[in-house]
């Protein structure tokens, strides 16, 4: 059962109102005609102003810094996030160091790839352009995971076409695939990206 | 929100959880614990929460943490003078006003923690802490601003209430 409101409640309610907003004229009035009866709300009104401004004084009691740092441990500067930092370095520099390496390893102008070599290599960039992705969307963990989980088809193959189509741009895997593989037989020169 | 806004989040608002845990539960034991594991619960859900929502997000956590224990009454409250012991002055406050309002403080302490969980939560979260009222409903589980504004106002009176009791002017 809802409690009929009485005017004292009302007058209450619109002194703890007024000390966060303007209060319409109305209810300025109404306010003042039951302050100018009541001594209790009297009373309430003289004391609020100095009881907020007395909790909005009370300091914030200070994260302890072993506490700080304990958590810090525990997300940011943990094992893993570290690993994570490391592993994106390491990906960087094995992406650099094979991209420079590439044109002295593979001189262009093979007439055909193996069909094993053209299913890994469509595997291995679609597994790097879901890399990619988590290259933008995902953390450092998620990087990590998802390099190993790229590379893994083709170090699994040892198939170096393979590896090296995936970090090649198109026209230049185009021009890998071209050469014979063990079990050559003629393929399409196209490759979906 | 990556790590980088999780370490922001945790410079900002490390001092409002804990203080705010520390004043809830009255021990400053378990104000670290409820503080790690909020802490440790927004990093887990980092990835599904806005930067904008960390504070809102980690002391909602803090808040139900804190209830909890309570509830539990694995927190035995400490004794008010050893407890005021370990909250801190206003150090944005100079000597005097500070000797000066050092006995209004430990009067407001004292019948901050003589609050029911609710009532202390409300007070806590708006006049001590400044949140605004949607931040404080959902870590309250109130939706409707005007029932939060109304269950605010009366815990302000009871708060007041007890300082009169007490002999305070406040």
């Amino acid at each position: 059962m809802t409690r009929r409101l009485t005017g004292c409640d009302v007058a209450r309610r619109l002194l703890h109102e007024s000390l966060e907003r303007e209060l319409a004229p109305a209810e300025r009035e109404q306010l003042a005609t039951h302050l100018a009866g009541c001594p209790r709300c009297r009373e309430l009104r003289d004391d609020l102003p100095g009881l907020l401004a007395g909790l909005a004084a009370l300091p914030t009691p200070a994260m302890p810094a072993d506490l700080r740092e304990e958590i810090r441990g525990r997300t940011v500067d943990a094992p893993r996030a570290r690993a994570g930092r490391l592993a994106l370095v390491a990906a960087a520099a094995v992406l650099a160091l094979a991209l420079g390496l590439w044109p002295a390893l593979h001189p262009p102008a093979a007439p055909a790839a193996s069909p094993d070599a053209v299913a890994a290599a469509r595997q291995v960039r679609v597994a790097l352009a879901i890399t990619g992705r988590g290259l933008a969307t995902a953390g450092e963990r998620g990087l990590a995971l998802s390099v190993e989980g790229a590379l893994a088809p083709a170090l699994a193959r040892g198939s170096r076409a393979a590896l090296g189509a995936a970090l090649e741009p198109p026209a230049a895997i185009a021009a890998a695939l071209l050469r014979p593989g063990p079990r050559s037989s003629p393929v399409k020169k196209e490759v979906s990206p | 929100m990556d790590d980088a806004g999780y370490e922001r989040a945790l410079a900002a608002h490390g001092d409002l959880v804990f203080g705010y845990a520390l004043r809830m539960l009255r021990d400053p034991e378990d104000a670290r614990d409820v503080a790690q594991e909020a802490w440790m619960r927004l990093w887990q859900h980092r990835h599904r929460v806005e930067e904008g929502s960390a504070r809102a997000f980690v002391m909602t956590c803090a808040h139900r943490l804190c209830l909890d224990r309570l509830r539990a009454r694995r927190s035995r409250p400490r004794a008010a003078e050893e407890a005021l012991a370990t909250l801190p002055e206003n150090p944005a406050a100079g000597p005097d006003r500070r000797a000066a309002g050092r006995e209004t403080a430990r009067a407001l302490e004292t019948a901050l923690a003589a609050l029911s969980p609710r009532d202390r939560a409300l007070v806590l979260l708006r006049d001590v802490h400044g949140l605004p009222y949607r931040e404080i409903g959902d870590a309250l589980g109130i939706e409707r601003e005007g029932t939060l504004k109304a269950a605010l106002f009366r815990a302000r009176e009871r708060l007041r209430a007890r300082l009169v009791a007490a002999g305070v002017t406040p």
